[in-house]
Order: C-alpha cells, then sequence, then structure tokens
C-alpha cells in the first residue's frame, strides 16, 4: 500500500478524493496542486469556471458527482486562468461517501492545436493569395504580349506610310506640286500619328511606375477653354460640327496642370468629334460648385452605353480587347483617368445625359494634394512631346 | 559625498518601492492579452478586439512586425494575418515589449544614454533567442523579449532616483565593475531586485520576472522558487548578456568585460566552437535592431 501511495504521489495524472455535496477536498497528489496551483486546501466546487465559450465543455456539479468522463474539459485554476483536462469521475468511497477524480491537464497541446490550426489557416490564406496573384500576373503577361504585338503593328502601319511616301519624295517621283505638297502632308500626320501612340505608351509606362510628374498652378479655366477651342475649330469645320462654349463664371479658377489638363480634354475632345454626326454640336460647358469646377463635354453622337462606361476608364479591359480598337492605343482614356485624380480631380461620364455621351472632368479649386505638385510649370529646356494631341 | 553614497547608509527597499509606485502601471490590455493566449479556445479575432480599443499600440505592434527585424516579405496589415504568420506568443510578448517600452520613458535630459541602454538591452534580447533556438528551448521567442526588458530595474531606478544610477554607472566604469557588483560595492539598490519590484507591480510573471530577478545568479540553487524551464532561461539570458558586453554592443552603465563561466557553457551544453556561429546568426539580428529601436521606442 505504501508503494502505491508514491506511485500516486509521482504520477503524471491528477487525483482528487473530495466529499459529495459538499465537494471538500480530502486528498489531491502533488500533480493536481501543481496543475490546478492549490496550495492549500480547496473545493472541487472552486473549479467550476463560469460556462462561457458555446464550443467548450465546461465542469459541473452533475459531472462532479456522477461517474463521467470528459476527453475536453474546461476548469478554473485557483488563480481563475482556464486549465484544460482530459478527465473522469467515480465514487471512491461508499464508506466516507467520497468521490475521486482523476485528470490529465492538456492544455499545453490544445494550446499547440490552436495555434497549428491558426498557422494552417494562414497558410491556406497565403497559398490563396499566390494562387491569385499569379493568376493576376499571367493575365498580366498575356495582355502585355498582347499589347506589343498590337503596339508593334500600330507603329509599323504609319512608319510604312511615312517611309513609302518620302521614299517617293526623295527620289523626286511627284507629278506636281501639289501632289507633293500632299505627300509631305502625309509624312507630316503619320508622325504625329505616331507620336501619340509613343506618348500613350510613355504615359502608361509612367502612370504604372508612379514616375509622372506633376506642375500644378492656379489658373482661370476661360482661357485655357479658349486656346484649346481654337486649337479644335479646324478639326471639328472639317465634319461641320459646331464647338459651343458656356462657361458660367468666366473669372473662374482652379488648380490644374495645363499640359496634363490639355491632354486629358484633347483625348474626350477628339473623341467627341470623333464619335459625332456631321452638322451637329458639341457643348463645352464649366460649372462649379464650392469645392470644385466642372469642365464638361456633351456631344450629340450615340452615346456611351451604361454597362460600357467602367470599361472605358479601366487599363486592363482596354488591354484585354485591344484587338478590337479602330486605331491607336485605346489607353487614352485610362490614362486621362488618372491624370485627373493625380490632379486631384475625377473623369467620370454623367449617365443622366442622354442626348450623346457626356464626360465631366472635375478639377479641384483648392489646393487637397501633396504641397510638392504646386509649382511652376516648366517652360524651357526639353521638347515637350505630349503636348501634340 | 556623492548621492549613491548618501543613499548607502539607508537602503531601504519600502522607500524606493513608494516611488517606484508613482511610475505609469502597464496598460490593462497587456495582462487582457495574457489571459486570451493562455486559453487554448481563443481564436485570433478575441485578440483582434481587445487590441481595437487601443490603437496607438496596435499600430505599434503592427509597425514592429513589418520592421526590418522581422523582414516579411510583402508585408502584413492584417493582425490576424499576423498572429497567423508569428504565433500567439509573439504578439503578446510585442505587446508587453512595447508597453514596458512606453512605462519607460523618459522625459526630459539626462546625462546617461538611454538610446544606448535599449541598444544593449535589444541586442541581449537578439542574442538570448539566438541562443535559445540553438539549445533548443520551448519557446525562443519569449527570450527576447526576457532579453529586452531583464534590466528595466536600472531605468525604473533612472526615473526615480536619476542621480544614483548615474553615480553607480561612474563608481562601475572607474573600478571595472559590473552594475551589479557596483551596487554591491556602494550598497545601493541593486537592479535585479528593483526590476522584480517592477514586475510585480506590472503582474509580469513567469520566466520573465525569474530572468529580470536572477539574470546575475549563477549557481541555480540560489534562485528560489524557480521551475527547471525558467533555470534554463535565466542561463540564456546570462550568456547573452555577458555575450554582448564582449562585443560592446550598447551600453547598460558599464564597460567590464567578463567571460562567460565554463559552468554556463556547460550547463547550456555549447562548445566554445559554437561561439563563431553563434555571433555569425547574431549579425543580422544586431543590424536590425536599431531599426526595432526606432520603432518601439517612437
Amino acid at each position: 500500500m505504501e508503494n502505491f501511495q508514491a506511485i500516486i504521489d509521482r504520477a503524471n495524472l491528477g487525483l482528487i478524493i473530495y466529499k459529495n455535496v459538499s465537494g471538500e477536498v480530502t486528498y489531491a497528489n502533488p500533480y493536481a496542486r501543481e496543475c490546478l496551483l492549490a496550495q492549500n486546501d480547496f473545493n472541487v466546487l472552486s473549479l467550476i469556471a463560469e460556462a462561457k465559450r458555446p464550443n467548450v465543455k465546461y465542469l459541473n456539479k452533475d459531472l462532479l458527482f456522477n461517474e463521467s468522463f470528459s476527453a475536453e474539459l474546461c476548469l478554473k485554476k485557483i488563480d481563475g486562468q482556464f486549465l484544460y483536462a482530459e478527465l473522469g469521475t467515480m465514487p471512491a468511497s461508499q464508506e466516507d461517501d467520497t468521490y475521486a477524480l482523476i485528470f490529465k491537464d492538456i492544455t499545453h497541446q490544445l494550446k499547440l492545436r490552436r495555434d497549428l490550426l491558426v498557422k494552417q489557416d494562414e497558410i491556406a490564406k497565403t497559398y490563396d493569395d499566390l494562387l491569385r496573384q499569379n493568376e493576376q500576373l499571367k493575365e498580366l503577361d498575356k495582355a502585355k504580349d498582347r499589347f506589343i504585338a498590337l503596339i508593334s503593328h500600330e507603329l509599323r502601319t504609319p512608319l510604312s506610310a511615312m517611309i513609302a511616301t518620302s521614299e517617293v519624295l526623295k527620289m523626286d517621283l511627284v507629278d506636281s506640286e501639289e501632289q507633293r505638297k500632299e505627300f509631305n502632308d502625309t509624312v507630316y500626320e503619320q508622325g504625329q500619328y505616331l507620336l501619340e501612340i509613343v506618348n500613350d505608351i510613355l504615359d502608361f509606362a509612367k502612370i504604372r511606375a508612379g514616375k509622372i510628374d506633376l506642375y500644378i498652378e492656379n489658373d482661370p479655366i476661360k482661357d485655357f477653354v479658349d486656346k484649346l477651342v481654337t486649337q479644335f475649330s479646324k478639326f471639328a469645320e472639317d465634319k461641320k460640327i459646331n464647338l459651343k462654349v458656356n462657361i458660367e463664371n468666366e473669372t473662374a479658377t482652379c488648380y490644374f496642370d495645363e499640359k496634363r489638363l490639355r491632354q486629358i480634354v484633347s483625348n474626350v475632345l477628339s473623341n467627341a468629334i470623333k464619335f459625332s454626326p456631321r452638322e451637329s454640336t458639341i457643348y463645352i460647358e464649366v460649372q462649379e460648385d464650392e469645392s470644385s469646377l466642372f469642365l464638361m463635354i456633351k456631344d450629340e453622337g450615340d452615346g456611351i452605353p451604361a454597362d460600357k462606361t467602367d470599361a472605358i476608364f479601366d487599363e486592363f479591359v482596354t488591354l484585354e480587347n485591344i484587338n478590337s480598337h479602330q486605331k491607336g492605343t485605346g489607353l487614352g482614356m485610362p490614362i486621362s483617368k488618372t491624370l485627373s485624380e493625380l490632379m486631384g480631380g475625377k473623369l467620370r461620364i454623367d449617365l443622366t445625359y442622354t442626348d450623346g455621351a457626356c464626360f465631366v472632368i472635375s478639377l479641384p479649386k483648392t489646393k487637397i494634394l501633396d504641397a510638392e505638385v504646386y509649382r511652376p510649370k516648366q517652360t524651357d529646356g526639353e521638347i515637350d512631346l505630349d503636348l501634340i494631341a | 559625498m556623492s548621492t549613491a553614497e548618501n543613499l548607502a547608509e539607508k537602503i531601504d527597499y519600502e522607500y524606493l518601492t513608494s516611488k517606484l509606485e508613482e511610475l505609469p502601471t502597464l496598460p490593462s490590455i497587456v495582462s487582457e492579452i495574457n489571459t486570451v493566449i493562455n486559453d487554448p479556445m481563443s481564436t485570433p479575432k478575441d485578440i483582434e478586439d481587445l487590441m481595437l480599443n487601443d490603437q496607438s499600440l496596435t499600430t505599434k505592434v503592427l509597425k514592429l512586425i513589418n520592421s526590418a527585424y522581422y523582414s516579411i516579405p510583402g508585408g502584413i496589415d492584417d493582425l490576424g494575418r499576423a498572429i497567423g504568420y508569428l504565433g500567439y506568443d509573439a504578439i503578446y510578448q510585442l505587446v508587453l515589449a512595447t508597453s514596458v517600452f512606453q512605462s519607460l520613458k523618459i522625459d526630459g535630459d539626462i546625462s546617461f544614454d538611454i538610446n544606448e541602454f535599449w541598444k544593449h538591452s535589444i541586442g541581449v534580447a537578439i542574442a538570448a533567442e539566438a541562443i535559445a533556438k540553438q539549445v533548443q528551448y520551448k519557446n525562443p521567442q519569449e527570450l527576447f523579449t526576457a532579453g529586452l526588458i531583464h534590466d528595466i530595474g536600472k531605468i525604473a531606478i533612472l526615473k526615480v532616483e536619476p542621480e544614483l544610477l548615474m553615480d553607480t554607472s561612474m563608481y562601475a566604469r572607474k573600478n571595472n565593475l559590473n552594475m551589479r557588483e557596483a551596487e554591491e560595492a556602494l550598497n545601493t539598490y541593486k537592479h535585479n531586485i528593483v526590476g522584480h519590484i517592477m514586475a510585480e507591480k506590472w503582474k509580469i510573471t513567469g520566466v520573465f520576472a525569474s530572468v529580470i530577478k536572477y539574470h546575475h545568479t549563477l549557481n541555480p540553487a540560489a534562485r528560489v522558487g524557480i521551475s527547471p524551464e525558467a533555470n534554463l532561461a535565466i542561463d540564456i539570458v546570462m550568456f547573452a548578456n555577458l555575450f554582448l558586453h564582449n562585443l560592446s554592443f550598447g551600453d547598460s552603465g558599464h564597460e567590464k568585460k567578463e567571460k562567460v563561466p565554463d559552468e554556463l557553457f556547460k550547463r547550456l551544453n555549447i562548445a566554445g566552437d559554437d561561439i563563431p556561429q553563434i555571433a555569425n546568426t547574431l549579425k543580422t539580428g544586431l543590424q536590425n535592431a536599431e531599426t526595432f529601436l526606432k520603432v518601439i521606442g517612437s
């Protein structure tokens, strides 16, 4: 029997003997005391924790005063912290009316299990992230391949035209001065078109790399609109399109980068002219509220279907459908939208206008961007490729 | 007569304890998180919910997680994911370390280089974690925190009796003693005891409290009421501390370079040949110590 006591004292299992009903502990082996932090007399009822978590089984009176077994049970240690145990209870002595409780502390194992589950979850999430990113990269790679193929083609067409035409000029094979002028014009136009494409590619690359330098100043919008309309009037006249300007407040100013805004408006306006029927009107209007100025370009064309408006501004959709573009890179709109946002404004399509398409460019009336972008534009030095619309 | 000599005659922990009472308590979130972490049924969301109550702490912990020290590719901006990546214990330890740092911030001008002090502590933290891995200590990350806070007693003294700490430090430098020996010689407050008072005040228990109290006690028999695990932790931090002093990394108040006792080598089962390898593992960690310091001290 002495031997038996020694085994229990050294056992890696907790043994507690306690009285029925009262729960008063009459014996607890060292393992039990150590796990429960019970140095002094204690009562098994004090091990009952308040049930807090719905998916956890807690020790209760029923289990204590009956024969029971639980694979995973929550107890409260003397210091109030939780202990999880594999636990069994049974009547110990009928004579003394006592019960015995045998338990193994499995808190550490459960903690490891929890940590493992969290880790597993994290690995699954990371794996999903990687798969998604991989998919996106593949798509992007494909789109870039298509883009390069198309752009090469797009670049070759005007180049071939320029070379063929200039060859004729070089060999002096023209019949008349008129024809010479015509050929000269072709070289010039094709050159301009080429530049347009190269500018788009450059801008797209710059935007992707976050390397667009802005020179934003507070300037009157009227001067800007007048200059641009003069520039486009010849182009519009060819289709007998009337450009009608209406500026609500002629002295209004706002913050914009002149070069970039011209790029945006030129893009919108040239599209409007391209898609407007002959002898129609394009309205260029400027309105304002407390914080912004709104530059609107309305045409009398077929308009843009509501379900296509997002796609127009999405460079990925543009790249995806690049084969269906009529001419050029199709990146003009995504570039214009990003440029507007970089200037603290927006470029959107007003769907409430139903007589054609209506593009709205909003521009801030106050400084809302980082201080460094508010600086005078560079006027001398480098050749401004972007200015040619 | 210097302040140290003055006080030597009335070394009185009760008086000091009352002064330490004036120091800020650790935010309650530290112990709340500890409770959640010790509950095996808790979920990352439980911790996230708790941390929501302390945005500045959460921001700092996320900054640490995203610092060069952990150099997690792509970074983590979500606490739940951070728990998954680094584990529950790591998050608790970051919370604890950040809170201890904040609570022991020194305001005003003093001639003690607090930055160099923490640099030394972080060095010990990094070394303790590396050695813990080497000797297969159960939870190496825990010893990072233990190393980081092992000397909080010095900062506590600095906060309530700045002259005293600086005099002790000066005495140690003059006589080539370590701080503990200087405290002994001047019969003044022992920083490990003061640290332990702080640990009690802050309810820092277990291995952390043991390391703070006994990191100058080489003989395990003289460490009272310590679990085998805590004994190993103390040995590791002691080793790391001596090691870092030999590297002159940071400044904990003295310049004495002591040989790591053979006894400690033996107990940790580290051979002299292992030292270059440990030093090598430490290199990158120590390079990142400054970044860690910058974030945690900001």
